[in-house]
């Protein structure tokens, strides 16, 4: 049942290719911009040195040498983070508006139309995260604090723990991204969104499968560019090999997104559909 | 059934074989010695026969012991001292109040979690008969003397502190003359939080480090002796209390410890065992330890025995189950003969004919003992940390700097743990190479690397090597001063003098001091002496002070010779200024570079604040480099050390790396959202 919605991912991928490369080129200029300025102000304040390779006991004194620059790095990044709040938020409906139906929208009258509602809806999905986060650190705590074996402890501390997190965030992204078709597809509120997300996340196997099968090539082509730049070493045909794998990773989120969007329009029926026809 | 082991073998040739076979396999546990040595390596002031029951419901230890100890003055001595160390883990006791009940991070909280020591009865005991082989008895009457018992406070006045006893004697030990005591004496032991006491595992079997748990003499230091001046008229007990951030003095002698234990416990102790025997579900063991000046041991009923043998010391690894597998086996045993092979080679033989590694838990874990050491094994633990390694190593080299040389740890804890961080850092290294303590892709921790970060990170103006230990204002003062700034100021002196001196110092000191009880004073004269040169100047500033050492470019410049005609080989007039930041001070090198790749070095004494070093030559200077060799460990800042004309800026390479970092970083921040 879900190579039906896989294929409907795929089919997205090749049919609007465009919206892979958006991703792409947005990812990759806030990439270039926070690497430019931060890679700077680190280089800069050891410079003068003139070493070339950094040690241990360099990288220990860099610190102290940066404690300004620090400053303008850390405000970067937190500039950086923002911006990446809103172009997701921006992406989370764009997306869904232009892979429903066929792909007869187009990306931008999503962001045009649910942008204010799609930055509610991430900020309505930060509280449970950072509540699962929260509880999941404190129980560790007191476990690993508690536990007296230490076999128990490490599995789980560092294993049963993380997993733990990871499985938790994961389901509440699952249901952020159902929770942004939903809003897309029938126009609904904030609150009423995030109702029909969590239902079409969370009571659907389908659904979680979809996320799982996408989940695995999307991790595995995030962590490639480094690995491939470990065995093979840092070049210009490396860099254009690590450029075309993130490229691959943003079709993959177009296809993650666009077989999300078929399993909803196909659970909703035509009621929804219809609703949206008719926005 | 035997002869059908060897087929067509003559039953006389047999019978002697089976006869050999059966001696040979009883001899090594009844013979074996406990050193290499059929004659007293030590002076032997004391001597300890042990008899002791361990009851593991009651968490007790108990028994009695004949304490024989030999006035070594030339002056009487009317009373006795000694360390009752197990009372620290009472309450109101100078450790309680100094550590609030926390040792490096292990505390207990629970009802049961106090331990403590007991004298039943200690008494003079009665004169030997017969020839005592030049031995002048007690010339006093025998006596009960456990009236006389007080405890005393040398250190703080806290009345609550029992860890210090003291004895006055009826009649003086006369110099020369040997004193037998009986002592009855009950231990029990504190759950671990700091070495010694009982821990349950998962399961709720007990384990038992029992370690610091009988009643031990002081160390009288004669005239002469340490810092006792010679002309003292008398000598002197040296006996401090337990405290948070001090470990321990003893004199050395002979044990030979008898241990009751339900049956099914797996025991390991110091010295060698000489016998056991199991009874009515109780085993008997008895061990002897010659020359050492502690005993200690441990009973867990679920160790997995491991053995090895390196020349002749026979290796005993006691796992716990989770920690039973064949990495890990090997993992401590290769890092016990690493040290072994390199303090053989770099410092002198180890004595002992036996070596047992314990992986002890938590607050018992990482601990020295005379032969016998508890490790730290982390269940799963990666084995690009070494941390299993370094401890083992590190507890084995206390086997000479606290076990053989035996310093005052009270007072010099420096010369136990700093010297044995320094030599351990280096076996570190020599043995795993580069990222000897993380061996991490791209950036390689070294052992050294480690000592050293801990020293020039933490406040290094702070504090001296030679404070005493619990006179530290914090506990991390005295860790750094006891371990990582010894280790990095040892370092530094093998930069200055080098290695090949610096061994033969550690072959001179080991072999001039062991079983002596050095002090700071002696070594420094070792190495003086050894090195040929007046070395005040160092100690002075690293080892009793606390100087700190930086160097720093503060200027760099060249410019074109314009007398020399420019139809000759252009000169070029070089200028680069060096601040001593600090108030520290070493001779070293200002490395000049130039465009071509060569290189010049110019010897500087080190000691001017702000120094303008001139020179010329036919090259385009490039950069300015203090220390380039990286001789001075103890420079706590060695960026600044160097300072290129052209500052470098990142090339497309990294810059590309660095990029793609970004986008990765973007895409998982997004993914978050």
């Amino acid at each position: 049942m879900i190579f039906t919605y896989l294929k409907a991912g795929i089919d997205a991928m090749r049919a609007q290719p465009w919206l892979a490369v958006l991703l792409f080129s947005v990812h990759a200029v806030l990439g270039y911009s926070i690497a430019t300025p931060i890679g700077g102000a680190l280089k800069t304040s050891f410079a003068a040195s003139g070493f070339e390779e950094i040690d241990i006991a360099l990288l220990a004194d860099i610190p102290e040498a940066l404690l300004g620059a620090f400053a303008s790095v850390f405000g970067l990044l937190m500039i950086a983070t923002l911006v990446l709040f809103v172009w997701s938020s921006a992406a989370g409906v764009g997306l869904p508006q232009a892979l429903r139906q066929g792909g007869v929208r187009s990306f931008w009258s999503g962001v045009d139309r649910y942008f204010w509602r799609g930055v509610g809806l991430t900020g309505l999905f930060l509280i449970p995260m950072g509540i699962w986060t929260a509880a999941v650190a404190v129980l560790a705590f007191i476990l690993g604090v508690t536990l007296s074996s230490e076999v128990t402890r490490f599995w789980a501390v560092l294993v049963a723990f993380p997993t733990l997190w990871l499985t938790g965030m994961a389901a509440i992204d699952l249901t952020l991204d159902y929770a942004r078709i939903a809003l897309v597809s029938s126009d609904s509120g904030v609150v009423e969104s995030a109702k029909m997300g969590l239902r079409h996340g969370l009571r659907r196997g389908a659904a979680q499968a979809v996320y799982l099968v996408w989940f695995v090539p999307s991790l595995l082509l995030l962590v490639l560019p480094t690995e491939l730049e470990m065995f093979i070493g840092a070049s210009i045909g490396v860099f254009l090999l690590q450029q075309l794998v993130l490229l691959g990773r943003s079709f993959v989120s177009v296809g993650w997104i666009g077989s999300q969007v078929a399993l909803f329009e196909d659970a909703d029926g035509p009621e929804t559909i219809a609703e949206a026809t008719a926005v | 059934m035997f002869y059908s082991f060897f087929p067509g073998a003559r039953p006389l040739r047999l019978a002697l074989f089976a006869v050999g076979a059966l001696v040979l396999s009883v001899a090594p546990a009844s013979a074996q010695r406990s050193t290499t040595s059929s004659e007293p390596l030590s002076e032997r002031r004391v001597a300890y026969q042990i008899d002791v029951t361990l009851d593991p419901e009651a968490r007790t230890v108990s028994g009695s012991q004949r304490l024989t100890w030999r006035n070594p003055g030339n002056s009487p001595v009317d009373e006795l001292q000694f360390h009752l160390y197990l009372n620290a883990f009472s309450p109101g006791s100078t450790f309680q109040v100094e550590s609030g009940g926390e040792h490096r991070g292990n505390s207990d909280s629970r009802d049961d979690r106090w331990g403590g020591i007991t004298v039943e009865r200690l008494a003079v005991a009665g004169r030997p008969e017969g020839d005592l082989g030049g031995v002048l008895p007690y010339s006093g009457q025998p006596v009960d003397l456990t009236p006389n018992m007080r405890f005393i406070q040398p250190d703080d006045n806290n009345r609550d502190d029992r860890t210090v006893m003291a004895v006055r004697l009826p009649n003086p030990v006369l110099p020369g003359e040997t004193i037998a005591l009986d002592i009855d004496f009950e231990s029990r032991m504190p759950r671990v939080v700091a070495r010694t006491g009982f821990a349950e595992d998962a399961q709720g079997n007990p384990f038992f480090m029992v370690a610091q748990w009988f009643p031990k003499i002081a160390v009288y230091e004669i005239p002469g002796q340490r810092y006792v001046p010679a002309d003292a008229p008398t000598g002197q007990w040296n006996a401090h209390q337990f405290h948070a951030n001090s470990e321990f003095y003893a004199d050395f002698g002979t044990y030979d410890v008898t241990m009751r234990v339900p049956e099914f416990f797996v025991v390991g102790a110091s010295g060698v065992r000489v016998q056991e025997t199991t009874e009515d579900g109780i085993k008997t063991l008895r061990y002897r330890a010659d020359d050492v000046h502690d005993f200690a041991w441990t009973a867990y009923e679920e160790y997995r025995v491991h053995e090895a043998t390196w020349r002749h010391v026979e290796l005993r690894l006691l796992l716990r189950p989770a920690h039973d597998t064949e990495t890990q086996v090997r993992r401590h045993m290769d890092s016990a003969i690493a040290a072994l092979e390199r303090f053989d080679d770099w410092v002198g033989e180890y004595p002992y004919t036996t070596l047992t590694i314990v992986d002890a838990p938590g607050g018992a874990s990482g601990m020295e003992y005379p032969t016998l050491i508890t490790g730290l094994t982390l269940y799963m633990g990666p084995s690009w940390i070494r941390v299993a390694e370094m401890v083992t190593i590190h507890e084995f080299g206390h086997q000479y700097f606290y076990g053989l040389l035996a310093s005052n740890e009270f007072e010099e804890a420096w010369l136990d743990e700093g010297m044995n961080s320094y030599v351990e850092s280096k076996i570190m290294d020599d043995a795993y190479g580069e990222g000897a303590f993380l061996d991490i892709p791209g950036l390689p921790v070294s052992g050294r690397h480690m000592q050293r970060l801990a020293y020039v990170k933490q406040n290094p103006s702070s504090g001296n090597l030679t404070t005493r230990s619990w006179e530290y204002q914090f506990g991390a003062d005295y860790a750094k001063n006891s371990y990582a700034k010894p280790a990095t100021v040892m370092n530094t002196l093998e930069g200055y003098l080098g290695w090949e001196t610096m061994r033969t110092f550690l072959r001179t000191y080991y072999s001039e001091w062991r079983f002596r009880h050095p002090t700071t004073r002696d070594l420094q004269d070792v190495v003086e002496a050894v090195s040929g040169q007046d070395l005040d100047w160092f100690f002075q500033q690293y080892v009793y002070g606390s100087a700190v050492l930086d160097y720093r470019i503060d200027a760099i410049s060249y410019s074109r010779d314009r007398s020399i005609p420019d139809s000759l080989d252009a000169r070029y007039d070089y200028r680069v200024v060096v601040e001593r930041v600090f108030d520290g001070t070493m001779p070293t090198v200002l490395r000049l570079e130039f465009a071509d790749g060569t290189g010049r070095d110019i010897p500087w004494d080190g000691k001017d604040r702000w120094k303008e070093f001139t020179a010329s030559g036919d090259e385009r200077l490039s950069a300015a480099f203090v220390d380039p060799e990286g001789l001075l460990w103890l420079e706590v800042d060695r960026l600044n050390n160097r300072r290129a004309i052209q500052p470098v800026s990142p090339g497309p390479t990294e810059r590309r790396k660095f990029a793609v970092r970004f986008q990765q970083l973007a895409l998982l921040i997004s993914a978050l959202f």
